[in-house]
């Protein structure tokens, strides 16, 4: 390939510490003088008869220059009579220039071994490559395009003229009006047939500060494709980007330049390719300045939200009767070529008659022939609060108008609609299930009563609180109490002893009504059948064998006084005279001696442990 | 003399009488509701306010406040008195009702996913049932199951194979009821909740005006309040949203 000039230039010796065989260097090419569009080759070479361990070496900081690919390694040997001579370890860069002046690769240092090696410093020229067609004259195969302006002469050596386009549809655009971006590959018409373009790789991808990017991406390079004739060659175009952009703010903003590397090869029609050898060929768009336009003050409308471009404005409602609390969607579409994503909703205020709710916003766009076109939607809900004639607000909506230059305002004008405000009830008089017309708000409570200033929650009044807390206290209680009742009925003896006194007051009290009916002999026998009654309950023995002595002894037993035990013999004795002596059993005398019992089972109880 | 001595006592218990009906607030109560009726809401409310500024806490009054609030076109006071009835007597269908009727009408619709047919239906019987018939039929339960453990400890060969079954029916029972009870009153009226206010509220994702706004949130909305600091309130939605918005822009149940 002619374009290729194997010039192996400013090979730096290896700076060894001592005197070995070890030899590292560093290689460009091509040297001397590049332009920014064409790939530079760097190597660094280690050779040498025996190489120990090396490691790769971290590249310095290049100055104009960056690494867009690489280290490759490769390795070769020498051999003379199947003895090896030499070997070669050489670590391939390529590298891209950032743009013309001087540039430079400084020294590499590489370990080999346990010593280190520094190579020369290389210093390079950029020029600027080609950023367009050769003016007419030049040669698309061989000899290169005649020189330009920005030094294509030496990218052009190449066998086929190609080259990145970037261009916009407006260059000096309103703030907020869109504009077409294409990036374009332009190939020379007349050398496609033998070549071929492929491998493409961005190195630069194009980059858009202070404008708002809406991509395309329905592109298809090949389908559309075009010719168009450039410095008197006619090339063959194909769009590779196209994105519509809205400036941001106004100004004066360079399009950084886009720079793609791809490789070119021939067509191999007889092998299919198997011959063909591809050449990298780097390409950068020439920069695009855009002139940025304020929107005039002058004339501004107030609620004008930054819409640029052409409109049209369009108010529906979703209905056609209307009723009182009766919510309305009510819709604004905003629609045209323009960009309305930054655009706020037109102002629909709240009136005494109506409750305007915020608005729900949707939004679709498309790209169509380099242009944007937006449709923008809100819809209000709208609820009238009263009935009969209601003003539905109209709304407007402002933008600007590049064509013309000035500011442009659509209305869409407010509507009356009768607003029904009987509603509620039923509407019966057909088949079928009654059912309310409409919901609304139960009514207020009007019931009497005093007002109460706190209600507790029920489980948070102290009463619930005290009723559930009480079973833990009463279930040990009752358990207790159950097992003393089931331990006193199985203790019969304890029972009688227990229950004595209350037994004797029973029958004495049962005596004492049935006295009238008994006559002084029954009675008295009764009488002093409580009192031994009550002492063989006591001692809980059989009162049949109960004798006033054995009584006696087992009281003093007891440790009952001498005095009560003698009133004891006392009374039965009076008892046992009243039984065979009637006359002696008078009622007045019957009386005291109940009362002497009484008083005896009283002093008894009390007398006994 | 003495008959003129009467009329003046007279005439100045019927000059003292209106004076000291105003300030019954029974009376107040039964005016309030009078202006309602002949359409006079925002009347209405002035004098359910100065009730509820003296002290009654009436559920009759939250949710008559509510009404006349809704009928101004307050929804965000309305339901935060709404609220604050049903925190009293929860299964008021009234309340419920309006409640649900006034969640139609605000802006922001907040997606709950369906939690499913059993756990509906159960919501459905606990709302109905309510936490005080819980706590009423919780604490019978506990009661029988004392009753049943006092029973059987008390007399030799009280537990039976049939005992521990009665006695494991009633605490079965008294679990459910109880866990149901406290669910109940945990989502009718235990949690805090605040309601929005304003029209449009910013909820951030920290307590200040610096930090980021994550949603914009609208009258009406009911939120669960985390924490409160000061004068902002970490609040989550139903769908687990959470952030923090200005203390001022809601009202506390």
């Amino acid at each position: 390939m002619a374009s290729l000039v194997a010039c192996a230039v400013a090979a730096t010796h290896a700076q060894a510490p001592d005197d070995t065989a070890i030899r590292v260097e560093a290689i460009v090419e091509p040297a001397g003088t590049v332009t920014d569009t064409q790939p530079v080759q760097l190597s660094v070479r280690i050779s040498g008869e025996r190489l120990p361990d090396w490691k790769a070496p971290d590249l310095p900081v290049l100055e104009n220059l960056r690494v867009v690919n690489g280290p490759f390694v490769s390795r070769s040997f020498r051999s003379i009579n199947f003895r090896q001579t030499s070997q070669v370890v050489a670590l391939t860069y390529v590298l891209l220039a950032e743009g013309p002046g001087p540039a430079e690769i400084p020294a590499i240092e590489v370990e080999v071994g346990d010593e280190r090696y520094r190579t020369e410093p290389i210093r390079l020229e950029v020029r600027r490559g080609p950023t367009g067609p050769a003016p007419l004259g030049g040669t698309a195969q061989g000899g290169g395009a005649a020189p330009d302006a920005t030094g294509a002469a030496e990218e052009s050596r190449g066998e086929i003229e190609v080259y990145l386009r970037a261009k916009v549809t407006r260059p000096d655009p309103w703030v907020g009006q869109t504009i077409g971006y294409q990036l374009e590959l332009m190939v020379d018409a007349a050398a496609l047939d033998r070549y071929e373009i492929g491998g493409m790789q961005w190195l630069d991808p194009p980059t858009f500060s202070n404008f708002w990017v809406e991509d395309d991406p329905a592109i298809d390079a090949e389908g559309e494709s075009y010719s168009e004739t450039v410095g008197g060659r006619r090339m063959q175009v194909f769009p590779l980007v196209r994105k519509v952009l809205i400036p941001t703010r106004a100004g004066s903003f360079t399009l950084a330049p886009a720079a793609m590397r791809f490789g070119v090869a021939t067509r191999d029609r007889l092998f299919r390719g198997l011959l063909s050898r591809s050449t990298p060929v780097v390409r950068r768009s020439a920069p695009v300045t855009v002139e940025v336009r304020a929107l005039p003050v002058e004339g501004r409308p107030e609620g004008f939200s930054g819409a640029v471009g052409s409109f049209r404005l369009d108010s529906t409602l979703d209905r056609d009767t209307f009723a009182v609390d009766e919510a309305i969607a009510m819709r604004v579409t905003v629609e045209g070529s323009g960009f309305l994503k930054s655009v706020a909703p037109p102002p629909l205020p709240s009136t005494p008659q109506l409750r305007v709710f915020e608005p729900e916003v949707e939004e679709t766009s498309t790209i169509a022939d380099g242009s944007l076109r937006a449709r923008k939607t809100w819809e209000w809900i709208v609820v009238p609060l009263s009935g009969g004639e209601v003003e539905l607000p109209g709304s407007a909506f402002s933008y600007f108008d590049p064509d013309s230059g000035r500011y442009e305002t659509l209305l869409a004008a407010p509507r009356t609609v009768t607003v029904s405000g009987t509603g509620g009830g039923s509407r019966g008089g057909g088949a079928g299930p009654l059912r309310a017309e409409r919901d609304d708000i139960r009514y207020i409570k009007t019931s009497v009563g005093a007002l109460r200033e706190r209600i507790a929650p029920v489980h948070a009044r102290t009463w619930f609180r005290v009723a559930a807390i009480a079973p833990i206290a009463l279930v040990p209680l009752l358990v207790w109490a159950g097992r003393r009742r089931e331990r006193l009925r199985a203790n019969r003896g304890l029972v009688r002893r227990r229950k004595a006194a209350a037994v004797a007051r029973k029958r004495w009290a049962r005596l004492r009504r049935e006295a009238d009916g008994l006559d002084a002999g029954a009675f008295h026998e009764r009488l002093a059948r409580v009192l031994v009654d009550y002492v063989a309950d006591r001692f809980d023995r059989s009162a049949s064998g109960l004798t006033y002595d054995l009584a006696e002894t087992l009281l003093a037993r007891e440790g009952v006084p001498d005095a009560l035990r003698a009133r004891f013999r006392e009374v039965l004795e009076t008892c046992d005279f009243a039984r065979f002596v009637p006359a002696s059993g008078e009622a007045d005398r019957r009386e005291e001696t109940l009362r002497r019992v009484r008083e005896l089972v009283d002093g008894l109880e009390e007398a006994l442990p | 003399m003495r008959f003129r001595t009467l009329a003046v006592v007279l005439a100045l218990l019927a000059l003292a009488t209106p004076a000291l009906a105003q300030g019954d607030p029974d009376s107040r109560f039964h005016r309030a509701n009078e202006a309602y009726e002949a359409g006079r809401y925002g009347e209405a409310a002035a004098h359910y306010e100065e009730l509820l500024r003296l002290g009654v806490r009436d559920p009759r009054l939250e949710y008559n406040l509510g009404n006349a609030r809704f009928k101004t076109g307050r929804v965000g006071e309305a339901i935060l008195h709404w609220e604050r009835a049903r925190r009293i007597v929860p299964t008021d269908r009234d309340v419920v009702h309006n409640l649900r009727y006034a969640r139609t009408v605000i802006v922001d619709r907040v997606e709950v996913p369906d939690p499913g047919v059993v756990v509906r239906a159960a919501t459905a019987v606990q709302d109905r049932v309510g936490p005080g018939t819980h706590a009423w039929v919780a604490l019978g339960l506990w009661w029988l199951t004392a009753g049943v453990v006092a029973w059987a400890s008390s007399r030799r060969g009280g537990w039976t194979p049939r005992t521990g079954w009665v006695l494991a029916v009633t605490v079965v029972l008294l679990v459910a009821v109880a866990a149901s009870g406290w669910f109940t009153w945990n989502r009718l009226g235990g949690r805090e909740v605040a309601v929005v206010l304003a029209p449009a509220a910013e909820v951030r994702a920290g307590p200040g005006e610096n930090n980021a706004t994550l949603l914009t949130v609208h009258e009406g909305l009911t939120l669960d309040v985390r924490q409160v600091r000061e004068g902002w309130i970490q609040v989550s939605l139903p769908d687990g949203l959470t952030g923090w918005i200005a203390a001022a822009r809601v009202g506390r149940v």
